[in-house]
């Protein structure tokens, strides 16, 4: 029984049928400056605690009409830090910088996972793309 | 006729200099290994001490393999055996010098760990007061857990992280192909063990008991070595949790549930009915690894130390204190079921003429308690020596019990010659003479 259950939590959250074919296009992931909003300094894959960082994202990748969104997430369990969407491609060209927003000042150390998903129904039903990168250090 | 100036040519005296040397260029780069490894934790340090042990390791199973099909074929089962032991050491030692470098070469964690682990092993052995498990067996299934399904469990692991994890939604979905992923690709290794104890070694897997101890002692192992990995990044806290709180309410009651499947595979007749015994048990262990993972999803451990402290004793005792449960109810209904087999099979064999039980002998081979005191019994009248051969005895004629038993139930695969070398074993050690092999 613990298993079916399990099974159809998986096939619920995971449904069969959404595959497009369509990829997103993450351009990098860059330190990033909240005062400015901009990012700085070359593609990297780790961070400091005390380093902010952002994905950039090239949503013209995508048909314009495509409702996505994009997330960050941090540690074994997926929690939500930071996003925007999700709403048409088209309509997220001015938020291209997806920053890590974990309320503090500095990040608690571990994996971050940046992924842009596809939606249908108000859920996000495929992953377009994705990428980890890891921050180092003492909070 | 002058003496030869070189009487073995082929090997004159420089070459024992030669020798020496390159045998104290080992033993300095043994020693200087051992230090830079206990001083400052070296990665290459290991390298070579691990490099060096594994090939002697592989030169003396080698050696071994020649003596068996060359210089000594009659004594090649033997020697092939050796053989096995010793290269089946040296892959043990090399999984486990990898799975040291995965935890950062936490030699403290392993210092730790080694005496709960150990005691736990020892303590799991004393269940089957009937017909102990021998040590050799409880801990290849340890070291099995330990090294080789650890490994196992690695490589899948992150082969389906690269794979199906990464196409998975963020979210409940992907939490629970985690779950499904631990639980399968630990459970699955782990229980390949105790599978295969029970098609090599029948003779010692009896029963549904055997197959949990020898389960457990497999999850024993495999939380030895994750408890001496999560250190290596949580630190004290998880050798608590893993060493204290979940010793046996983890891996050991999952690969108990396992074992149990396999021991009950052992007495049912027919394929079919084997095969669905041992799926049981390993569908059993895999729901139950998966609820504790998937646990997380629902009540992730609060941030909170004080909350975390009681969280995690909650959850052993919510997700896995039921399985545990059912393994003790198994276990022990599977003692009483033995014991009442024996005493009817002492019974029954007191009543051949020349049977290795005496009438008298069958209530104290019955009863865990006074087979103790016969022994000492024996210690106060004869010394040591009185002991251990009353121990020996009483274990040779639980072991003819123990065939006649399985022959009763007609679950025997070795010809039946078996109980007569067993009588014959138990009347040798009556009669003082040299109990045949």
């Amino acid at each position: 029984m613990i298993l079916v259950v399990g099974l159809a939590q998986f096939i619920h959250f995971e449904p069969s049928g959404q595959h497009t074919g369509l990829a997103a296009k993450i351009v990098g992931v860059y330190d990033y400056d909240p005062k400015t909003r901009q990012t700085t300094g070359p593609n990297k894959d780790h961070f400091q605690t005390s380093e902010p960082f952002a994905a950039e994202v090239d949503w013209t990748s995508l048909p314009p009409d495509l409702v996505v969104g994009a997330q960050w997430f941090s540690g074994g369990f997926t929690i939500d830090a930071g996003g925007v969407g999700p709403a048409r491609a088209a309509s997220l060209s001015e938020h291209s910088v997806v920053p890590v927003n974990f309320g503090g000042a500095r990040l608690p150390p571990g994996h971050y996972e940046f992924v842009v998903e596809r939606y249908a129904g108000g859920r996000p039903v495929e992953v377009l793309a994705r990428k980890t990168v890891v921050v180092v250090g003492h909070v | 006729m002058p003496p030869a100036a070189y009487p073995r040519p082929h090997r004159p005296p420089r070459y024992r200099l030669a020798a020496a040397l390159g045998g104290g260029i080992l033993a300095v780069v043994l020693l200087g290994s051992v230090v830079d490894l206990a001083a400052f934790r070296s990665g290459v340090a290991l390298l070579d001490l691990a490099g060096l042990i594994l090939v002697g390791l592989f030169a003396a199973g080698t050696w071994l393999v020649i003596r068996a099909v060359d210089h000594e074929p009659q004594k090649r089962t033997r020697h092939l055996v050796r053989a096995g032991i010793v290269l089946a050491l040296a892959l043990g030692l090399f999984l486990f010098g990898v799975n040291l470098l995965n935890a950062r070469l936490n030699v403290i964690g392993v210092l730790a760990s080694l005496p709960t682990t150990g005691l736990a092993l020892y303590l799991l052995r004393r269940v089957d007061y009937n017909e102990r498990e021998p040590w050799r067996l409880v801990l290849v299934a340890a070291g099995w857990g330990a090294v080789v399904a650890t490994t196992l469990a690695l490589i899948f692991e992150s082969l389906w992280s690269y794979t199906i994890d990464a196409g998975l939604i963020p979210g409940p979905g992907q939490a629970v192909a985690t779950a499904f992923n631990a639980a399968i690709f630990e459970e699955v290794p782990k229980g390949l063990a105790v599978v295969l104890l029970y098609l090599v070694m029948r003779d010692e897997f009896d029963d549904v008991v055997d197959g949990a101890i020898y389960g457990a002692a497999v999850g024993l192992g495999f939380n030895f070595m994750e408890t001496v990995v999560y250190m290596s990044v949580g630190g004290f806290p998880q050798w608590v949790f893993r060493q204290l709180l979940g010793l046996f309410l983890g891996h050991a009651t999952y690969t108990a549930l396992i074992g149990a499947g396999v021991g009950v595979a052992r007495q049912v007749r027919g394929r079919a009915q084997k095969l669905i015994a041992i799926g049981s048990g390993f569908v059993i262990a895999i729901a139950a690894h998966f609820a504790w993972d998937a646990w997380l999803w629902y009540f992730p451990h609060p941030s909170d130390p004080g909350l975390l402290v009681l969280s995690i004793p909650l959850q052993y005792l919510a997700m896995t204190g039921p399985f545990a449960i059912a393994v003790a109810a198994l276990v022990l209904l599977g003692l009483r079921a033995e014991g009442r087999a024996l005493t009817a099979e002492l019974a029954a064999e007191a009543e051949l003429p020349d049977g290795g039980v005496l009438p008298a002998e069958v209530p104290i081979l019955a009863s865990p308690g006074r087979r103790i005191e016969a022994r000492f019994r024996a210690l106060r009248r004869y010394g040591l020596r009185g002991y251990l051969w009353m121990r020996k005895l009483q274990r040779a004629q639980l072991d003819l019990a123990m065939e006649r038993w399985h022959r009763r139930r007609q679950e025997l695969d070795s010809p039946l010659e078996a109980e007569l070398k067993l009588r014959d074993r138990v009347l040798a050690i009556r009669s003082g003479r040299k109990a045949p092999s």
